[in-house]
């Protein structure tokens, strides 16, 4: 039998970058250490702005189940962006496409049940457009750092389809900030809560993508440099 | 022995080459790179690209050595790795395939308006310096001279699949020295 041999080039620069390293945790575990982050997000933007005034007229499982809900649903899928993240444990397509898709359901449904428990129209329909476009600012001011620490916790592994897993943290993330959202904002009329809170979900969902795709093309370009480089050493 | 026994022994080589063993890593490397090779070449017929793939898988292997779970299979992460790498390799040959349409066109555009003499041969002579002479004689022969690469592999008395490898690493390593070239400027 013959035996194969490392080649020596791959054997250079294996010896060249190779220090131990700590296996990643699980995606489970990874997911449960994202609980503070959602604990964050529900509390931080009432917190930090205010509670919603008809807090009170809601009932308990409108306000605090659905917004539980929704940030559970977020949580799941950044655990799926991460678990998608391992090589060997990758969904199909197919699967992650549901599951956005069961993302954006939940969003839908959420939205609805609590304008059809208490709507709230505008005061001022023709502020309508300020108003959404101060909850996307409001939203994401809280989302982006979010982001930023998914989209690491995600680089640090190895995703196969990297839009796909990008959409699915930005979307994650984008549903466990509005689970907070919706509790400092007033506003249930469904052409706000689509056109702002959908909105600000949709930039995130999108900017994960993006974000996930061009980390992964720098990493593979640096990658490819790597290998380049050792046909300029050898002789 | 049976398949669960070589299973442990792979993620106990697996273990050992995540905490610093590079006899590990070339005991891996033993095991797997013919199971990961059949699973290359039976979706890739190029012989050098198939060649430069499996480096790649296991370059891109000992990058990510950090995402194997302990207690899991190392072959279903391995070829988890390996598709990954097809999947970009496909991505960029559509690119590439994209981007030689837009080429073809601009060559027809140049015979109407030839502009060699402003050509810049300074910066492909430098990234041309800058590679191994075999693997500047091999480029030359194809690219310059125009031959197969089966008439370079008589002349160099080189297997033919290893003049397809040569000339399609010198490619690559010549265009990243052009790009890098140009990104200075």
């Amino acid at each position: 039998m013959t035996e194969t041999n490392v080649p020596t080039s791959l054997l250079n620069h294996v010896r060249a970058n190779f220090q131990p390293v700590r296996p990643l945790a699980s995606p489970l575990r990874r997911t449960v250490a994202l609980v503070p982050l959602a604990i964050l997000l529900f509390f931080g933007p009432p917190e930090y702005y205010h509670w919603r005034e008809n807090l009170a007229q809601l009932p308990a499982w409108v306000s605090w189940g659905m917004s539980a809900l929704e940030s559970l649903g977020g949580c799941a899928l950044t655990g799926l962006a991460l678990r998608q993240a391992v090589p060997g444990m990758t969904a199909r397509p197919r699967r992650i496409l549901l599951a956005l898709a069961a993302g954006l359901l939940l969003f839908t449904c959420v939205s609805l049940s609590t304008a059809n428990v208490l709507p709230t129209p505008l005061h001022n329909p023709n502020a309508w457009a300020r108003l959404a476009w101060e909850c996307v600012i409001d939203e994401l001011l809280f989302a982006i750092p979010s982001l930023a620490i998914s989209a690491w916790l995600v680089a640090r592994a190895l995703p196969m389809r990297p839009s796909l897993t990008g959409a699915a943290y930005g979307l994650g993330v984008g549903l466990m900030t509005d689970a907070g959202l919706r509790l400092f904002c007033w506003i249930d009329d469904p052409l706000h809560v689509f056109a702002g809170h959908g909105g600000a979900i949709l930039i995130g969902t999108v900017g994960g993508a993006l974000i996930a795709t061009l980390i992964e093309r720098a990493k593979h370009r640096r990658l490819r440099r790597l290998r380049d480089s050792d046909i300029f050493s050898s002789a | 022995m049976t398949e669960h026994q070589s299973a442990q022994i792979l993620d106990q080589l697996m273990r050992e080459y995540q905490s610093g063993s590079l006899a590990a890593f070339e005991a891996l490397y033993r095991a797997l790179a013919p199971r990961v090779d059949g699973f290359i070449r039976a979706r890739v017929r190029d012989d050098a690209r198939a060649s430069d793939l499996l480096q790649e898988t296991f370059l891109e292997l000992h990058r990510s050595r950090r995402t194997y779970l302990p207690g899991h299979s190392v072959i279903g992460w391995t070829f988890g790795i390996a598709q990954n790498v097809l999947l970009r390799h496909r991505r960029e040959a559509r690119r590439r395939d994209e981007h030689e349409v837009s080429a073809d066109l601009s060559e027809l555009e140049e015979q109407f308006t030839p502009r060699t003499a402003d050509f810049e041969w300074q910066p492909l002579q430098d990234a041309l310096d800058r590679l191994s002479p075999d693997s500047r004689t091999t480029w030359w022969m194809r690219n310059i001279e125009g031959l197969s690469f089966e008439a370079i592999a008589v002349r160099l008395g080189i297997a033919a699949a290893a003049v397809r490898l040569r000339c399609s690493r010198a490619t690559r390593a010549l265009r990243a020295a052009l790009e890098k070239g140009s990104d200075h400027d």
